[in-house]
């Protein structure tokens, strides 16, 4: 029986897109992955377990593409800094993310990107709702390994961001 | 007194332990300080965790324009694409037949500029191009509709198997721009050329009216002005800055295949839409092949393997268009003036 994949695509685009926009802090970049792994979807024959095979296949292709962000990166900070340009030129005005939020995100960024890829991953899965089971399925470790693999993870991303927030606190007393 | 485990712990407010398991920590929960410690610490690194987690969603400041940002945000709408269903523009389920460009802009432009021939020799040469580079990869693309038995794939290529009901009969004419020398001689060049198309489009439809109410014309005709050799393959690798994604899923029902919208206006670098026609790798193909050069002198598409990076800050350097829309006809014109092109697509019903 063919994969339907109209379904596959509207159960799980949504988390899909978000799991992938957290992980790579890109969203154009999460959909062309998420795209792609629809892709995949579509050439398979039967799929076991859909959601954990799907997000098994996102991850192995952030994975296979992670040798590109360095570049992509570049070009996209350099893009936003030429939209930023535009934008602010142009007179138009509008909501937008108040310097705390941003410096929130910001230190989120820094403070997941500092995690091993596989505590990463077990956060990011955990987030979208994955079971153990799934979350063993697409890190490829045993069930009974992912509770403390995310009690690690959540440990240090909570330090790493507390210490990131009290620099960034620390550091705009200091400027003021 | 137990040493606690966290990772057990953190299992079971996860509620990933089964029914016995599950009793037992809680026993120990309740009559073990240390335990009950550790509950309550990793209770507050699973909130934690989850707050630090949302705040990733946040887009930094100024990527997202304003149109957009003013949006309200819930969380079902932080990714509207996944959730929001494709409305159908009302100028995309009009009509019938497809083609022409505007004749009349044409004329009015060639008369207008005298450098108006080179660049309609540029399209000739960026039409082969298209013909020798972009269309090959991208016809050669799977398309993942084909393997779906439920859904066939529609596609350019493919357009003349299409039932004549909804069969995209599109012939493109294009009317290049010279390049102007001065920025505000080529808005109003532009201006006018969108007034003409607007105007040539209002006795269209009148004619059309007319003719209809003679004979009953079914499905999609090309008027006779319109030469039928233009090649379809032009518009597969146009490249166009939509202000909405409305624009783009309109533009993409329009064309039957995905659209690549180089999008300042939609806040992104670019977007790389696949409909149901075509796959993410053909698009990005595309994406890489496609190079349209704001200058009307070199218009054209050139195939030039480059890396998707390059191709994609390329685009959003060289192509800043609007896209507007008269009747069933689709204006593109160029931010600078430089280049205009008119598409009058038909649109099958749904």
């Amino acid at each position: 029986m063919p994969v339907d994949v109209d379904r596959l695509f509207r159960e799980y685009h949504e988390t899909l897109v978000r799991y992938l926009t957290r992980r790579l802090g890109d969203r154009d970049w999460a959909e062309e992955v998420t795209q792609e792994t629809f892709v995949r979807a579509l050439r398979q024959d039967a799929i076991g377990n859909e959601r954990s095979w799907l997000f098994a296949v996102a991850s192995n292709l952030v994975r296979d593409e992670a040798r590109k962000v360095a570049r992509q990166r570049e070009h996209l900070q350099l893009l936003a800094a030429e939209e930023r340009e535009r934008e602010s030129e142009s007179a138009v005005s509008g909501e937008e993310m108040t310097p705390e939020r941003a410096k929130d995100a910001a230190c989120a960024r820094k403070a997941l990107d500092s995690l091993a890829e596989r505590d990463r991953q077990a956060l990011l899965l955990k987030a979208e709702g994955l079971n153990y089971d799934e979350m063993a399925d697409v890190l490829e470790i045993e069930k009974s390994s992912v509770g403390t693999t995310l009690s690690r993870a959540r440990r240090r991303l909570a330090e790493t961001y507390d210490s990131l927030r009290n620099e960034a606190t620390g550091s705009a007393h200091v400027a003021s | 007194m137990s040493h606690p485990d966290e990772g057990l712990i953190h299992a079971w407010l996860d509620g990933e332990l089964d029914a016995a398991e599950s009793a037992r920590i809680e026993s120990l929960v309740k009559s073990d300080p240390a335990w009950a410690a550790a509950a309550a610490e990793a209770r507050g690194l699973i909130a934690a965790t989850s707050r630090i987690v949302s705040a990733l969603d946040d887009v930094p400041a100024n990527v997202i324009p304003a149109a957009r940002a003013a949006e309200p945000r819930t969380d079902a709408k932080v990714f509207p694409r996944a959730t929001k269903p494709r409305g159908t523009p009302w100028w995309a389920l009009r009509a019938a037949a497809v083609l022409v460009v505007v004749a009349g802009t044409v004329v009015v432009m060639r008369n207008a500029t005298p450098g108006a021939v080179e660049a309609g020799a540029g399209l000739a040469t960026s039409a082969a191009d298209l013909k020798d580079s972009a269309v090959a990869p991208l016809a050669a693309a799977p398309a993942p509709g084909a393997s779906s038995a439920a859904r066939p794939a529609p596609s350019v290529a493919s357009s003349a198997d299409r039932p004549a009901g909804s069969r995209v009969a599109e012939q493109v004419a294009a009317a290049p721009l010279a390049a102007p020398s001065r920025r505000d001689a080529a808005t109003n060049r532009a201006a006018a050329a969108e007034a003409d198309v607007a105007r040539q489009l209002a006795t269209e439809e009148k004619a059309k009216e007319s003719e209809s109410a003679k004979l009953p014309v079914a499905g999609a005709t090309a008027p006779a002005s319109v030469p039928a050799s233009v090649p379809a393959a032009e518009r597969r690798a146009l490249g166009f800055a939509a202000k909405t994604m409305e624009d783009v899923s309109a533009a993409e029902r329009c064309f039957r295949e995905p659209v690549v919208a180089n999008s300042r206006e939609l806040g992104v670098m670019h977007r790389v839409r696949v409909g149901a026609d075509s796959v993410a790798r053909g698009a990005e193909e595309r994406l890489d092949r496609a190079r349209v050069p704001a200058d009307s002198a070199s218009r054209g598409v050139e195939a030039r393997p480059r890396a998707r990076a390059e191709a994609s800050a390329e685009m959003a350097r060289r192509v800043s268009v609007s896209m507007r829309v008269r009747g069933d006809t689709l204006i593109i014109v160029g931010a600078d003036g430089s280049t205009m092109r008119a598409l009058r697509v038909s649109c099958p019903s749904p």
